[in-house]
Order: C-alpha cells, then structure tokens, then sequence
C-alpha cells in the first residue's frame, strides 16, 4: 500500500514539475540578464501594497539597455528615483548583451508582454523596423506632439529623419556617435612628432604616420592600427565610401543594386589590405587568430590607432583598463585631398542608441515621461561613460567635462572638435529586407580579398554580383 | 475475472501516470515543434511578427536552398565534418579501449577511462573557448606543432584551409571518451574462450585486434556510429564559438546556418527549411538503423 502511495506522489510531482515548467511567470527567470536600477527599498515600495498614507501605488518601470550599469546606467537610475518618488514612478535597469543573443532574448521578452517598459535599441534601422512591424515599438508621434517635443528640432533632421518610419517615431536616437571618428593613442602620437590628425588626413598620410608608429616584433609588435574586425566588422569598415554616398549601400533610391564595386570603397579595401600585408595593421588572420580586442590591444597600448569609437566608454574606465597614455578622437582618413570637403564626415549621420517604449507596458505613459526625462538631460551621467547626448539642449562644456574630467585620459581637444563637427546633414535612410544578408556577402568577399583569395577589384565586383542578385530574388 | 481485469486496469494506469510527464514533454518539446517547422517552412514567417503573421510561400523556400551558396557550403562542410570525424573517433577510440584492456590493471584503466571521460561533460562553451586559445598563434597548440617541426604553422580558427579541421579535432577530442567508455564496456564483456582458442593457434596481437576484437565489437560500432552521424550533423557550439562560420562560410555548418538564418537575417521560414533538409538526412539515418536492428532481432 505503501508503495502505491508513494508511486502515485511520485507521479503527481512528476506531472506537477512538468507543467510547473510550462508554466508562465511575471517574473523574468533566474537566467534573465542582471538587473540593477533603484536601490532594494525602493524596489521593496513597488511592490509592497498600497497604504493608507500611500494612495498610490508606485509603478517600476523596467528599462533595458546593451550597456553595463556602471558606465552611467545606474546613476541614471538612481537620479530618476530620486526625483521621481513623489510621483510614484522608479525605474529599474536590466543589461542585456548587444549581440545576435542579447537581442533575440530582447524580442522574446517584448513578444512575451508587458515585462519591458522601455528598451535601448541598436543596429541600426533594420532592427528597428522589424520592431516595429511586429508591434514591439510605441508610436511616439502623438505624444512628442502633445508635450511640444518636435525631435527635428530638439535632436536634428538628419539625426531624427532617418530613423522615422512612414513619418513616424517609433524610437527616438538619444546618443551622439559618428563611427567614420576613430580613436588614437595621443601620447604615441607626441613622442613620434606627428600631430593629431584633427582637421581630416588623407590615406597617404595615415599610412606614413602608421608606418612610423609601427614597432617591435611577435608579442611586442606595436600596430599602427588596430582594425576592430571581430567585435565590429561593419564598424570597422564603415569609414568606406559606400557609407558616404547618398544612398547608403544602394546605388539609388530604388535599392534594386548595391554600389558595392565603385571605386572609392575598392580603394578603402586595397588600404586595408596594405596594412595587412605590409605589417602596419593587425590583420584579419590575426584578430580572429589571436583573439585581438580592443580591449587587449589599443587599450594595452599595443596599437596606435583603432576603429570603433564606441569603445570610448572602455577609454573612460580607467579602473579596469588602467594605462599610462592619453586618447583622442580623430577623423577616419580619406582616399585622398579630393575628399578633404568632407573629411568630418559631417555627412554620416551620427546618432544611435534608439530609446523605444514597449507598447505592450501597462505605463505605456509613464515611460513616455521617462523617455522625454531621459533625453533632455536625464542621460548626463551617460557622458560619464563616453556616451555623448544628441539633444539640443545639452550643455557642451558639461559633456566635455565629464569626459575630460579625469586628467591625461581623453584628449580635450580633440573632444571639441569632434563634438564641434555639423550634425544637420547626414544620409537618407534606405534600407530593405535584405540588408542584413548584404552585410553578410559584404564581408564575406572582403575577407576574401583580406586573405588575398580574391584581389580587392575581384572580390567588389562578386560583391556586387551576389547582393544584387540577392535584391532581384 | 473481473478483478483480474480491475487489476490490469490498475497496472496500466499506474504505467500511464509515470509515462506522461515523458510523453507530455515528447509531445509539447519535440513532435509539435516539428509539426510547426515542417508548416513554418512553406512560409515566409518572420518570428518577431509573431504567430499567424505569415503568407505561405509552399515549397519557395525548398527552391531556394540549392542556389544558396551558404546553404550548399554548409551542407558540404556538414558531410566533411561526419565522413571525417565519425570513422576517426571510432578508430581512435577501439584502439584506446583495446590498449587500455589489454595493458592497464584494474584501477588505473577506471582512472583512465574517467580522465577520458571528462571533456564529455564539460560545457562545449567552455571547451570551445580553451581550444580557441590553444590555436592561437602563440598558444600551445601552435607552438607544439611548430616544436615538432612545423616550422610556420597557420593560424588554424583563421584559415580557410584550416579552421574545419581544427574543429574537427576539438570534437575528435571531445567525443573520445564517450567512445571509449562504451567500447571498454563492450571489451569486458567479450566472450575470453575465444581468445584462448586463439592463443593456442599462435594468434599474434594485432591479428587479435583485427580479427577477434573488432569483429565482436561490431553492434557498439554500429550503434556509436549512427549516434555520432547524428551528433555531427547537429554540430554548432564549438563552430559558434570558435569561428562563427568563418573564415568565410568555410565552417559553416547546417545547425549554424539554421542559427544564422532564423536569429540574424530572422528568415524563420527558410531557416525552418533548412531545418527541414537536416531532418529528412536524420530520419534516413534513423531508419536504417532501426531497419538494421530489426534484421539483427
């Protein structure tokens, strides 16, 4: 008899545990991202019961963001909290990772419901309309509009415009980030005589200069560029041409072919690949090889220059990359004098770190509020991190201070400059389906041509050939 | 009578009890996903529009797939991967259990098998991420090879020539201790007259191995074979960790492609397609092994 009962409990928790897993929960699971954001009281109020002195019921809204909280985040957080508790509105911080992971964990939780208020979105329009056609992105326009916000005027046309979908917002770029700007190590610079490069150089003279500052051998190699070709191949060869050109990746306005073969990107890849065979870039075999990163080789003082000016929140963190030299911000080169008109690449557009509001949250209001509170100057603390505020409104000398706050790390001058550059051009956006899939055949036959499988003029070409067949299809 | 009815009655609930959790989870977890991705395949459903979302495509995305170069790319390195990683294994595995039975006492052939074993329940991350440092230029991979007297290795994740091989290894590796563990199992089990007999007639070690052992090894060979074909064609940690496909697509791999259809280019029909293909070379797979081990019965 014994045995029955005990083989029949065994059943019943057998089933038990297995629609337990089944099951649905409000709560992210313990595998979900870390979260931080207002301090354990305060997430303690959100969920305590209404009392009677407290009429009220704090509402938490759950934000979402690619980026550590240390690198502002949570001081972002924190001020929120603060000015917000008598309104009975908090905020709290999950990190998710920006990558295919990170963002596939992102659109399941949005699919799921109502567990994200607000989210920090990346990649691009692409993303963003994907988002959007799925129903993950409020339409901010009749909000924006009611509270007198025209982001045209706040944040810029070319900014705003190209991220807007059939003339609305759908997210709103909050960060000011031109990738064609990469990153140097200013003290290398001194001590080989060559002056920052803040007012555009040409090819020419980027490869002198990365010549000179080449030294050392095997693992004391000191690189004149560090191409950042792992972690962010399309930012690492966005300063090409293709980039420049009115219409993107597309030859026009009907983005049936890709100028994927014209000439100025043939001579940006040839570049590439002289740095590479000529021994003053690290090349693609070896940053896939070696693992290479930013991390461990700018920031370790193991090259003179590197790409990816987001990694500008890593130059900041002084705590964990301790280093010796100072770094500045410097324009990407380009082919030759002709191009000198726009050797700002004032003409990119220079705005990221879309804010989107869930349509799904039951604050949908709330974390508009938020989303206006965040841009004109709730993001101050970002700066901190290296991440600079789009807005209008934001005081430059307070950007510049914060990140020049700490002597000796970031170079003040070139800051300003960068800072200084026009924000009022910028592309058209013109992005299909496809686009994704493109970058993929793009890199796929620039690597050929890295690996000198292909020659540069060979590898453009097939380029071309393979994405406008892909667009036909 | 009757009680004996209420008794079998009774048996055949309490079977049923223990059962349905596992058919529950068979059925929620495996047969009804497959029912979706065979549908999802005549679509052109994009995942993030969530269900219902779709127009039907029938069968554009099967047309597609054969003048897809990544997919013909990742379909061919999928077969290189089996047809070279299954028959080496297995190889290196008997002759390691046989070595092992044969020369090891009791407790020292356990700890080996043991120490085998272990690469079997690490994380593939973890391993994949150690495999990658032992390639790397200055790793001890490289710098074994070139000890040996390779005097300008490659660098072996970032070589078209290289990169499939030098994964291929890491799973060689990985699996072996599986492999031996069953095949030693299988040894100790193994009929000794035979052997005696064959010591008798002068039989020397290798004819042993080729003639006696092998020979008697051939159900574990069959069943680690159909396994590892069926392992190998889903491979995706170590490739999505060790190089991402690249260089080029020369590491792609079907579950890769897969990965990178539905998650980057949010293709879920085709991926599903795909999907789809690896499932028909399973089944046959499948089928002739279940066709084999009728016959055996």
């Amino acid at each position: 008899m014994k045995k029955r009962i005990l083989a029949a409990l065994l059943a019943v928790a057998m089933l038990a545990c297995s629609l337990a897993a089944c099951s649905t929960s409000d709560t992210p699971s313990t595998t979900a991202p870390s979260t931080t954001g207002g301090s354990t009281a305060d997430t303690t109020k959100a969920t305590e019961p209404a009392s009677a002195e407290k009429p009220k019921e704090t509402i938490t809204l759950k934000l979402w963001g690619g980026v550590q909280p240390e690198y502002g985040y949570q001081e972002l957080c924190d001020n929120f909290n603060k000015e917000y508790a008598d309104k009975g509105i908090q905020v709290e911080y999950t990190r998710y990772v920006n990558d295919d992971n990170g963002n596939l964990q992102l659109d399941t939780y949005l699919m799921g419901g109502d567990q994200i208020d607000i989210y920090m979105g990346y990649g691009g329009k692409t993303r963003l309309i994907n988002r959007q056609e799925a129903g993950m992105a409020y339409d901010m326009t009749d909000y924006l509009t009611a509270h007198g916000f025209d982001p045209v005027e706040e944040l810029g046309a070319a900014n705003v415009i190209p991220y807007q979908i059939d003339g609305k917002y759908y997210a709103l770029p909050t960060k000011y980030e031109n990738a064609n700007w990469w990153l140097c190590n200013a003290t290398m610079f001194k001590e080989a005589g060559i002056e920052l490069p803040l007012h555009g150089w040409t090819y020419a003279e980027f490869e002198e200069a990365c010549k000179k500052l080449t030294h050392g051998e095997g693992q004391d190699k000191v690189y004149g560029m560090y191409w950042n070709l792992v972690k962010d191949f399309n930012g690492a060869t966005n300063f090409m041409p293709q980039m420049i050109t009115e219409y993107g990746m597309y030859t026009d306005e009907t983005m049936t072919a890709t100028n994927l073969n014209n000439d100025i990107y043939k001579k940006g890849l040839q570049m590439m690949v002289d740095s590479f065979n000529e021994g003053w870039g690290t090349s693609y075999e070896q940053v896939v090889a070696d693992g290479l990163t930013f991390d461990n080789t700018f920031l370790e003082g193991k090259a003179a220059i590197s790409t990816t000016i987001s990694n500008l929140r890593l130059v900041k963190d002084t705590a964990t990359y301790p280093r010796d030299f100072e770094t500045a911000i410097i324009p990407a080169p380009v082919p030759d004098e002709s191009y000198m008109d726009n050797w700002d690449f004032s003409t990119v557009t220079g705005a990221g770190d879309l804010i989107c509001v869930n349509p799904k949250s039951a604050h949908v209001e709330e974390a508009m509020e938020f989303v206006l509170w965040y841009i004109q100057g709730g993001m101050a603390p970002l700066a901190k991190g290296g991440r600079i505020p789009l807005w209008k409104g934001f005081d430059p000398d307070l950007v510049l201070n914060s990140l020049c706050e700490e002597k000796g790390v970031i170079n003040e001058e070139s800051v300003r400059t960068y800072m200084s550059i026009g924000r009022d051009q910028g592309l058209k956006s013109y992005t299909t389906s496809a686009d994704s899939k493109i970058k993929a055949i793009r890199k796929e036959e620039m690597e050929a041509a890295f690996y000198g499988k292909k020659t540069v003029d060979q590898a453009c070409e097939d380029a071309k050939t393979r994405a406008d067949e892909l667009l036909k299809k | 009578m009757q009680g004996k009815r209420k008794k079998e009655l009774k048996q055949s609930l309490t079977a049923a009890s223990f059962l349905a959790p596992s058919l529950l989870g068979l059925i929620l977890f495996s047969a009804v996903p497959v029912v979706f991705s065979m549908f999802i395949s005549l679509t052109d459903w994009n995942y993030v529009n969530g269900i219902g979302n779709w127009n039907f495509v029938w069968f554009e995305n099967f047309k597609k797939l054969w003048s897809d170069e990544w997919f013909r790319a990742s379909l061919c390195n999928t077969f290189v991967y089996t047809v070279v990683t299954v028959p080496i294994g297995l190889f290196l595995a008997v002759v390691i259990a046989a070595l092992i039975d044969q020369f090891c006492a009791k407790k020292l052939a356990g700890m080996l098998r043991v120490t085998m074993y272990m690469p079997k329940i690490c994380n593939i991350v973890a391993s994949a991420a150690v495999w990658t440092m032992l390639y790397s230029t200055y790793g001890p991979f490289t710098q074994l090879m070139k000890a040996l007297g390779w005097t300008d290795p490659p660098r072996f994740l970032a070589s078209y020539t290289w990169a499939l091989p030098a994964v291929m290894l890491m799973s060689i590796w990985q699996g072996l201790g599986y492999h031996v563990f069953l095949y030693s199992a299988s040894l100790t089990s193994l009929p000794k007259d035979i052997y005696e007999a064959a010591d008798l007639d002068g039989v020397n070690g290798i004819q042993r191995f080729f003639y006696i052992t092998l020979p008697q090894l051939k159900p574990t060979t069959f069943f680690l074979t159909v396994t590892g074909i069926i392992s190998s064609f889903k491979v995706f940690g170590q490739i999505n960790v060790m190089t991402h496909g690249g260089p080029g697509s020369s590491t792609y791999t079907l579950v890769y492609y897969i990965y990178k259809s539905a998650f980057t280019y949010y293709e879920m029909g085709y991926a599903s397609a795909v999907a789809m293909v690896l499932f028909a070379i399973l089944l046959c797979v499948t089928l002739y092994q279940w066709h084999h081990n009728k016959n055996n019965d």
